[in-house]
């Protein structure tokens, strides 16, 4: 039977950093720009949104100004066991310990605007929240694992992960969609800016360093102008990482705290921009915006206790979801201004990918089996809903301005998270050693990097 | 408005990236005319952004807005900035706050019960009256004493001129729709109380 995904011919995957729903596009709903999100409502003193710490309350405020925080915020699997604070008597999640876990991981007392229940309003996001308002914005969206970076992103592209936290490691990449999309012929390419974060993964450095992946400078002009016959039929989309080697004038734009989001939102500007230049291929094209986890950030919405155990020798055990993320569905095939409610993660974009390339065959069984849980994710094919494709909008035009707290132009990055950066570092120490063929070519600013370092650190 | 700002330790030290090591204020909670001690010390050239603000989201009605003293400690090197906020809230001789912790199950009451933060008023406020809103009956201990708030007699003044900070806790029997579905029990219990400033 046809369906609307038969008229999808590019599936475009941006994922960008730790953000939470409420934080990011919790203001759809609270300045009544989208009612139909639950998102944030008036009274934020009402107690589903309360946060408790000490005997005080918390609700969420309206975070004054785009600017870079003091400090990332706890988001391992330990600190989201005290952020998703599962009541003793009610047995429910109640949402209630973000600040609890910041003050425990900043050892300090948080102020009345604690920085985890801080909400942009739209003029801070104006990139996202207009693609919010202008297609399909997922409000039940949740990150698959309550947990951090490295196991989320692996769900995300592997469909199950071998790990359950964030630590220096080569990680695995058993059933990854590369692999899959290679094997299933499948045309994909990976629009890198600065270095990937598969570098983390020691088995996927022959397709990181192979013709599938190229700098991010090219995705609009291959947009607009490569042979359909060669252009890709699933294209991800990676910003620059904050915990990445960065070198000259390249500055991050994933979003991930502490950074300033005003860079990611120029990136995600830029990307809608190229992913829609092409008016023909725009007809035929859905771009997925999303977010790896919630970065520590408040959310109030309980996650669905869809279970899972890691694949590893020892394996660990999670008995939910972890808390929900932004997420965006672009696409003229989607409903504009439209919101979507059924229950989505990560590996509901690989259950797409099965639905269109492999018809009638799961992306593996492990994806199967999360998606038959009875609170599962659904494959995100429930949003093709329009049958009235409709031209791209244009995005805001205007500048997007990050400053310092003394008010100058920011040059330099946040100090970055250690783990993340660690293991950024270690690959990319690891990748410049073997010198495989492609490096230089690739990646020539790590070589740079790797030379100022070398001198730094043997200056000190 | 006059506020009194100590302002003691910057130590400096010239080398990598700037780091604040320490900045802290005391009380967080003041009225117009108190006085904060503020402590940092840190690596770089410090600078002190003192502002203040009123947060407007979402007031009800004739409410009035929330007033903050906002301090932000920038230090500087070499084009790198580091920095953190400190908020000191500004109130009125006469306030009020909700004390509220989560619940637990002791048998058939339930039980709420911590530290209330001690820094958060400081030594120049203390209690007033304490009230109920939801006409529950409640068990409330603090500082040694205990007081029984309930519907018919919701508020009580047991705790007057007594610390804000310090051991709460609030017991209460499970109803009987309580009891037969534990979902249906609150997760937390709160009590409103009035706060003074020592000079009232």
């Amino acid at each position: 039977m046809a369906t609307l995904l038969d008229n999808i011919d590019t599936i475009v995957l941006v994922m960008f950093e730790n953000r939470s729903f409420d934080h990011f596009l919790g203001h759809l709903s609270y300045d009544k720009l989208q009612t139909q999100a639950d998102g944030l409502l008036s009274p934020l003193s009402q107690e589903q949104y309360e946060n408790l710490y000490k005997g005080t309350s918390y609700k969420p405020f309206r975070i004054p100004k785009d600017i870079n925080l003091e400090a990332d915020l706890p988001h391992e699997f330990d600190a989201v066991d005290t952020q998703l604070a599962k009541s003793d008597v009610t047995g429910a999640f109640t949402m209630s310990g973000f600040v609890e876990a910041y003050a425990k991981a900043t050892g300090s007392n948080p102020n009345t605007q604690a920085d985890p229940m801080g909400f942009f309003s739209a003029s801070q996001v104006p990139i996202s929240s207009f693609l919010a308002q202008h297609f399909c914005v997922c409000d039940r969206w949740f990150c698959p694992l309550p947990s951090s970076t490295q196991p989320n992103r692996t769900m995300a592209f592997c469909g199950e992960s071998a790990i359950h936290n964030t630590k220096t490691r080569p990680i695995p990449a058993n059933n990854n969609i590369f692999d899959w999309l290679t094997t299933n012929q499948v045309r994909w390419r990976d629009y890198h800016d600065g270095l990937s974060f598969f570098a983390l993964y020691p088995s996927l450095w022959d397709h990181m360093l192979g013709k599938n992946f190229r700098d991010y400078e090219f995705l609009f002009s291959d947009r607009l102008h490569e042979d359909s016959d060669t252009a890709p039929q699933v294209i991800l989309v990676e910003p620059s990482y904050q915990d990445a080697p960065h070198i000259g004038p390249d500055h991050p734009n994933d979003n991930h705290a502490p950074l300033a989001i005003g860079w990611g939102e120029d990136f995600l500007r830029r990307t809608y921009e190229a992913i829609s230049a092409n008016k023909a291929r725009w007809e035929k094209t859905l771009m997925v915006v999303y977010y790896d986890e919630h970065g520590g950030f408040f959310d109030h919405v309980p996650p669905p206790l869809v279970t899972y155990s890691t694949t590893g020798n020892n394996p660990h055990h999670f008995a939910s979801m972890g808390p929900r993320v932004p997420a965006l569905l672009i696409s003229p095939l989607v409903e504009p201004g439209s919101v979507c409610h059924d229950v989505f993660d990560h590996t509901s974009v690989l259950q797409l990918l099965a639905e269109k390339f492999t018809p009638g065959q799961p992306y593996s069984a492990s994806v199967q089996a999360r998606s038959q849980q009875p609170s599962g994710p659904k494959s995100i094919s429930v949003a093709l809903t329009n049958t009235a494709p409709f031209l791209p909008p244009h995005a805001p035009a205007g500048q997007i301005a990050v400053t310092s707290a003394l008010g100058d132009s920011i040059a330099v990055a946040p100090t970055p998270s250690q783990a993340m950066a660690q293991s950024f570092e270690m690959a990319a120490q690891n990748l410049l050693k073997d010198e495989k063929p492609g490096m230089l070519e690739k990646y020539p600013e790590l070589f740079q990097w790797r030379d100022a370092v070398a001198k730094a650190r043997g200056a000190s | 408005m006059r506020y009194f700002i100590l302002l003691s330790v910057a130590v400096l030290c010239q080398s990598c990236a700037p780091t604040i090591r320490s900045f802290s204020a005391y009380p967080q909670k003041i009225t117009a005319r108190d006085s904060v001690r503020v402590n940092w010390n840190l690596r770089g050239t410090p600078t002190m952004l003192v502002s203040q603000r009123t947060d407007s989201t979402d007031l009800a009605p004739g409410q009035a807005a929330p007033h903050f003293m906002e301090l932000t400690l920038v230090a500087k090197k070499k084009q790198k900035e580091t920095r953190k906020v400190m908020q000191i809230k500004v109130v009125p001789d006469v306030s009020t706050e909700e004390i509220v912790f989560k619940t637990e199950l002791h048998g058939d009451t339930l039980v709420a019960a911590g530290d209330k933060n001690e820094q958060d008023w400081g030594p120049i406020f203390h209690l007033g009256a304490i009230t109920e809103t939801t006409g529950r009956l409640l068990l409330v201990t603090h500082a040694g004493k205990t007081a029984t708030l309930s519907a018919a007699d919701p508020t009580s003044i047991a705790f007057q001129r007594l610390p804000v900070g310090g051991y709460w806790a609030f017991r209460s029997l499970l109803t009987a729709p309580e009891r037969a579905d534990h979902r249906t029990a609150p997760n937390r219990l709160r009590i409103t109380a009035t706060i003074l400033h020592k000079t009232r």
